[in-house]
């Protein structure tokens, strides 16, 4: 049989427009559940304008600018999929066996499958989202020469944000409930990912937490760069994303070496 | 050319042991305890290409821990195995390019979208080229028949429609051998027959070696010309199916439903298990005598409907070489 080039890449992309394909069927459901997204935005559009006025502001965003930020927090964790339960229930159920007897990553495969989904996703958030933020707030000022970069930092975020629960996911291997692990990620995220408010709005010693773990890479940091982008922001950003990708993917690879090696001795 | 070569293979998994109760489960916290099962024990055979063969047995008696180790999924305690020259468990990612499998019950297709799009998938996961890939699925579609409800989701097919997409989608890439655990699971007769024919084209056809487990001893009898029962992770019989089906295979439990009431029958040679007026279910042991014989009988005695046979479970088989004289159970040449 005749392999084709480069075919060890491309069928991960292969993947995540079939991941795509499938979530179509849920496409009237995605913008269903984009309505808890115009819940949210209300209330907090409701808040900031009576917490800041016309003229006040929180780490350099005015009431227009934190609904802005806010859309794009919540369009991020709004549409991450919920893949690593998946991965989860693969390692408790022992499907991860069949899984393994295909020619792919495991890590990628997964990678590619959340991808396709959150694109599709996001898609359906940010339209519903962005329509009432321009109808609540205002129009967001979009430099659109900086789009590339802005798409590049939503990529990587979306990337740390898949390790990160991939990893918690892999615990599965070791414990036999991984969901107390998401309950208390979940609650991490909003604080110390700085889903509500930017983080370099938070007194010294949170901001400093904030600053050592990964999750304002994948919310506060990429939301706040659209509303308000900076090159030094951009490029500490990109630095962080990188290198929290490089060290969780690594981590994701260990635990998941260890992980099989313990179902070869326990079953699967 | 053996292209399956086992020897001594040896599983041990190593479980959590844990007392009932709110101490147990404390005490299993603070002192883990783990207590060892053998799923394989030291298992040896070898299967030569374009084989067809049925590796049988109960629930839990090893054929899946089996099928893991030669898949590569599973490292084995001790011993070696080579499929088609590489050890599944050091070269698994390689492996998997020249060999297929399917597992009953778990699928590899995309639920919402047509079998088409799976398979158009498989074709990347594989790195097939695209002309080649499309040459290789109108193959696959003419051999399996599938043209019908190839764009159809998936979600909408029948079990059986749904199983012929499943084997179609693991020959893609041309597999030299593929593991069958549990085809026909949960299939109806008519999509079990299909099933059948089709692995036996694929055999014939392609040439492709078929590792095959079931519980259903119809497609034992059917399909393989030889026959591995393994029980307890042990093997206990390795022969020709037509030396299962004549010293093995011999029960059969025959249900008639009665066009007519008949209070009074007799049979010479068949064991009655239940008799009323509207049927009677009896066994028969076709190594004494043969089926025509004792519907003769009943056909003499009774205006028939309906009749329907049913083949002995495996349970009944591996209680049956069991129970045979010391030797007439032990691993027999195949051929």
């Amino acid at each position: 049989m005749q392999l084709v080039s480069g075919g060890a890449w491309r069928k991960y992309f292969k993947v995540a427009e079939i991941s795509f394909t499938n979530r179509i069927v849920y496409l009237a459901d995605h913008f269903a559940s984009s309505i808890f997204l115009i819940l949210i935005l209300f209330i907090f559009s409701q808040l900031w304008k009576t917490v800041l006025g016309p003229s006040e502001e929180i780490a350099g965003l005015n009431s227009t600018a934190m609904l802005w930020y806010m859309l794009f927090t919540e369009m991020i964790a709004l549409s991450t999929p919920r893949t690593h339960h998946l991965v989860s229930e693969d390692v408790k159920s022992g499907d991860l066996a069949y899984k393994l007897v295909r020619p792919c990553s495991y890590i990628l495969y997964y990678f590619a499958v959340y991808g396709g989904e959150f694109i599709i996703r996001a898609v359906t958030n940010l339209t519903v989202g962005s329509a009432f933020a321009h109808l609540a707030g205002g129009p967001l000022a979009v430099d659109w020469s900086k789009l590339g970069w802005v798409l590049l930092g939503f990529v990587l975020a979306a990337a740390v944000n898949f390790l990160v629960c991939f990893c918690v996911a892999l615990l599965a291997f070791w414990l036999e409930e991984t969901r107390p692990f998401f309950w208390i990620l979940n609650k991490m995220t909003f604080i110390f990912g700085g889903l509500l408010v930017p983080v370099e709005a938070y007194p010294e010693g949170l901001r400093r937490i904030s600053y050592l773990l990964p999750l304002r890479y994948s919310f506060s940091a990429p939301a706040r760069l659209v509303v308000n982008f900076d090159y030094s922001l951009l490029r500490q950003m990109l630095a962080g994303q990188l290198i929290w990708a490089v060290l969780l993917a690594s981590l994701a690879a260990l635990m998941f070496r260890k992980g099989v090696r313990r179902v070869h001795v326990h079953g699967g | 050319m053996a292209v399956i070569e086992v020897n001594g293979l040896h599983k041990v998994f190593r479980t959590k042991a844990k007392e009932p109760g709110l101490r147990g489960s404390v005490r299993s916290l603070l002192r883990p305890a783990y207590s060892e099962v053998v799923a394989v024990k030291d298992i040896s055979f070898a299967v030569e290409a374009g084989e067809l063969l049925a590796f049988i047995g109960p629930n839990g008696a090893g054929k899946s821990t089996t099928i893991k180790m030669l898949t590569g999924i599973l490292n084995p305690t001790a011993g070696t195995a080579q499929v088609l020259g590489l050890v599944p468990w050091e070269a698994r990612r390689q492996l998997a390019y020249t060999i297929g499998s399917v597992f009953g019950q778990k699928s590899q297709l995309w639920y919402h979208l047509p079998a088409l799009d799976s398979f158009r998938l498989l074709g990347s996961i594989y790195e097939i080229a695209g002309r080649d890939l499309a040459k290789r699925l109108d193959q696959v579609v003419e051999l399996f028949e599938l043209a019908e409800f190839i764009k159809t989701p998936v979600r909408k097919l029948s079990l059986g429609q749904r199983m012929r997409c499943e084997i179609a989608a693991s020959i893609l890439h041309r597999p030299k051998v593929i593991f069958l655990d549990e085809p026909t699971i949960g299939l109806d007769v008519v999509a079990k027959l299909k099933i059948r024919e089709l692995i036996k084209r694929l055999n014939e056809e392609e040439k492709t070696t078929i590792f095959l487990t079931s519980h259903d001893a119809g497609d034992i009898e059917q399909l393989c010309k030889r026959v591995i029962v393994i029980n307890h992770g042990e093997i206990i019989l390795d022969t020709s199916t037509s030396y299962l089906r004549h010293n093995y295979l011999t029960t059969r439990i025959v249900n008639v439903k009665f066009a007519a009431p008949c209070p009074e029958l007799r049979l010479f040679h068949a064991e009655i298990l239940k008799h009323t007026e509207k049927g009677v279910k009896f066994r028969i042991n076709t190594r004494f005598t043969s089926i025509e014989e004792v519907l003769g009988e009943l056909f003499a005695q009774a205006d028939i409907e309906d009749i329907s046979v049913e083949e002995p479970a495996m349970e009944e088989v591996i209680r049956d070489i069991y129970g045979r004289p010391a030797g007439e159970g032990e691993q027999h040449a195949a051929g």
